[in-house]
């Protein structure tokens, strides 16, 4: 299990768990749940967050808040 | 027939097209309210579902759930978790976006499970036929248990049907008794006290809303929360995990129900927005372009917007010039002239950048582009303490801070919002130029440097935006300290995929800013400008009838000409004035800085608007038919010398002391009166004119000793 700003670019990781509360519910309420495939496209410039996708959506999630979402990987 | 009055409430999650079926139904019909206790707008509309009932249409903030991280957000939860609020609706109007149900339904589910009557508007269908996604309605009606309706928000198709399924739920042909989650028995045990304590009548979802949020929902009282949490620690109510635990029960039922209803034939390839973003959210051409687009934005407002505000500026003085002509030479005359009229103008001058600014704002939250930005840039601002939409304030206050205050109106944290508004006025914006240009022509030689690239003077200018954007950063930084959050930050957001913008929700946007700020803070603006007005026309007693008697004798002395006399009668009246008496009075408060009582007084008058500051010395220095030209009024600094002492009146010093003066000072009451109106309350303008004063003034205090 890695948290999502380990997961390399362009590799495909599970959600498994939250560590932070916050940004765990609205990850769920953005239909980022455990369970969903989540692929990192791209990082933001300035040390800034990422820019995932998940099914054909594109979400940003700011780089403290990735460190904790975890991930599993196939 | 008797007409019934009922209440409508337009929800979903956010960037749906809410606003655009919000706009279909209510047309010109809307007017922009408050919720109660927080500055969130409340845009309310009226619309006829029969001819004899009329529906009150109220367009709640976008949101994604009923558990709030935003105070946006928070407006929903206390509406809808309150049968006795003023705003819980009768009615719900759920719109969700076809391209995405499965997430949209989550918030549809809870409010199903608040047992209030919903029909749902799926929006956006052309999108998710291009997308190869196509929706049977009727089973996901039937699977839901919930009317279901396509709608375009753009061209207004479903409209109609959306109105008739209004109406079948005003005649009780919804199901408002199923739900579609069932809350755990540990859940049920809180619920059932919650109930029973609980002065009004509430569903089991309610209850269950009021466990989690009772601490922040403002319509309970001390003892209730008190009791309430008394509840939910007697019975090891574990907040988190019931809140995920519930939200992926959720999901487990609608998923199933949104798969069983769609079919997705997916089309291979990147998608137009991926090819978009690619470029624009690079890590080297994203930053480029954004810059370059705001560039543009900072180029319309502050040199193409002066075309128009040319046209309203020699408008107003025509019209002045006539009333003055037609009417008797009178006090009411000059009431009319110089205080309502020009107050008048001093509030419509501002409409051409309110509105150049909105528009491309609109098209870039629109477009979705916006919520690139934020990707981009949200780290940088989160530094000082805001938002990556604050960057559009920040840059938009170079050319003016009344639109630039406004546009932080996008930004969803209420702190965020706040600092954005508290420091965007320390950037330099277009009135302080005629006022850094006379200082800087006076104090500083015009000798180049840098072998000829630049000049000194140029060197100068630069130092002093130079000067106002570190302020800024650092008021940031320290309101970050300051201020405390309502809700926490966090960047995790959808990007929307790349839209065409909607022209008539660009329209409706930009006749919306504007009306506001000319109603609202229009106001304020007038009432000053005539209080000013009368401050600057008398005195006390017959001062101002013998300052002109004495002036003319002096000048027949001097033998002066006509347009000496003139200009030498309305300095001495000036300083007749209560002005003048109000800038005697702080002289000794602004001597420790180099100032005497006539740049006092023009820093009176200049509390209106800072250019005012060139115009008042101009006339104290009895040139004030010089007009726009500088030149006279430098050669009157450099020449002028204080009779009683032989010293010069106006040193370097205390040119580079009103420099950095007026890079900090809120000499702006339109400013002022616009930050009233987007806080909703006299505090915070208050607070922004002291701290910007107290930082002007010790700014300017240093700077005096160091030269």
């Amino acid at each position: 299990m890695i948290s999502l700003d380990t997961l390399p670019i362009g590799v495909v990781g599970i959600i498994s768990e939250y560590s932070d509360k916050v940004v765990g519910s609205r990850l769920i309420e953005l239909g980022l749940y455990p369970g969903k495939r989540i692929k990192v496209i791209r990082k933001a410039p300035f040390n800034g967050g990422l820019y995932v996708k998940s099914d054909k959506n594109a979400f940003a999630i700011g780089l403290t808040e990735a460190k904790s979402v975890f991930t599993t990987t196939d | 027939m008797t007409s019934k009055r009922i209440k409508i409430a337009l929800l979903g999650n956010p960037n749906v097209g809410k606003s655009s079926i919000f706009n279909q139904l209510t047309g010109l019909r809307q007017k922009v309210g408050n919720f109660p206790g927080v500055t969130v707008d409340k845009k309310i509309g009226s619309c006829h579902i029969t001819n004899d009932i009329e529906a009150q249409i109220i367009d709640f903030p976008g949101t994604y759930s009923l558990y709030p991280t935003s105070s946006d957000e928070r407006v929903v939860l206390n509406s809808f978790s309150n049968p006795s609020s003023e705003d819980y609706p009768d009615y719900v109007v759920y719109v969700a976006d076809a391209t995405n149900l499965e997430r949209h339904l989550l918030l549809l589910s809870q409010v199903k499970d608040l047992h209030i009557p919903v029909v749902l508007a799926i929006n956006m269908a052309d999108l998710a036929i291009k997308q190869g996604i196509s929706i049977d309605i009727d089973r996901l009606s039937e699977k839901l248990k919930i009317k279901a309706i396509e709608v375009n928000g753009r061209s207004g198709d479903g409209i109609s049907e959306l109105n008739k399924s209004i109406i079948d739920l005003i005649d009780g042909k919804g199901d408002n008794t199923s739900h579609i989650y069932t809350a755990t028995s540990e859940e049920k045990k809180t619920i059932d006290k919650i109930k029973e304590f609980a002065p009004q009548k509430l569903s089991n979802y309610q209850a269950l809303l009021w466990a989690h949020h009772y601490n922040e929902l403002p319509f309970l009282d001390d003892s209730q929360k008190t009791f309430i949490e008394k509840i939910t620690i007697e019975d090891d109510f574990k907040n988190m995990k019931y809140q995920i635990d519930e939200t992926l029960s959720r999901y487990n039922t609608l998923s199933p129900i949104v798969n069983n209803s769609i079919t997705i034939q997916s089309l291979e390839g990147d998608s137009l927005s991926d090819k978009i973003d690619k470029i624009v959210t690079n890590k080297i051409w994203g930053p480029i372009i954004f810059i370059s687009l705001l560039m543009l934005v900072f180029q319309s407002i502050f040199s193409w917007a002066s075309v128009p505000m040319d046209l309203i500026d020699e408008g107003m003085a025509t019209l002045n010039e006539a009333v003055k002509n037609v009417m008797p030479e009178a006090w009411y005359t000059d009431l009319i002239t110089d205080g309502i009229l020009s107050g008048l103008g001093g509030v419509i001058i501002f409409v051409p950048q309110i509105a150049i600014l909105f528009f491309l704002i609109s098209l870039m939250e629109e477009s979705g582009y916006m919520a690139r930005a934020v990707y981009m840039f949200d780290r940088i601002m989160a530094k000082f303490g805001m938002s990556g939409r604050s960057i559009v304030s920040l840059i938009s206050g170079g050319a003016c801070a009344i639109p630039a205050v406004m546009a932080a109106r996008t930004i969803g944290n209420w702190k965020e919002r706040m600092i954005t508004i508290m420091v965007t006025p320390l950037i330099s914006c277009s009135a302080r130029i005629p006022v850094y240009a006379i200082l800087v022509a006076f104090a500083v030689p015009n000798t180049p440097v840098l072998g000829g690239l630049l000049n000194l003077q140029g060197v100068a200018f630069m130092g002093l935006y130079l000067l106002g954007i570190v302020a800024t950063l650092l008021a940031g930084i320290v309101f970050k300290l300051i201020l405390k959050a309502d809700a926490p930050t966090f960047l995790a957001m959808e990007l929307p995929s790349y839209k065409m913008p909607h022209w008539k929700n660009v329209g409706l946007t930009v006749t919306e800013k504007v009306k506001t700020f000319i109603i609202e803070a229009g106001k304020v603006i007038m009432m000053v400008s005539i209080v000013l007005w009368a401050l600057a026309s008398y005195g006390p007693g017959d001062s101002i009838e013998n300052a002109e008697t004495i002036a003319k004798q002096e000048s027949v002395e001097k033998g002066l000409t006509d347009a000496q006399t003139e200009d030498y009668i309305a300095a001495k009246q000036l300083e007749a004035s209560y002005v003048g008496i109000m800038g005697k009075a702080i002289e000794p408060v602004f001597a420790p800085l180099g100032y005497d009582w006539k740049i006092s007084i023009a820093l009176v008058t200049s509390f209106a608007a800072r250019e005012v500051f060139v115009g008042t010395m101009a006339t104290i220095y009895s040139i004030g038919s010089a007009g726009e030209d500088i030149a006279p009024l430098k050669e009157k600094l450099t020449g002028a010398v204080d009779p009683s002492t032989g010293k010069h009146e106006f040193t370097v010093a205390t040119a580079f002391s009103l420099m950095v003066f007026y890079v900090f000072a809120m000499q702006c009451m339109s400013t002022l009166a616009v930050v009233k109106r987007e806080t909703k309350s006299w505090k915070w303008p208050l607070i922004q004119f002291t701290y910007m004063s107290l930082l002007a003034y010790f700014g300017a205090l240093f700077t005096y000793h160091i030269f």
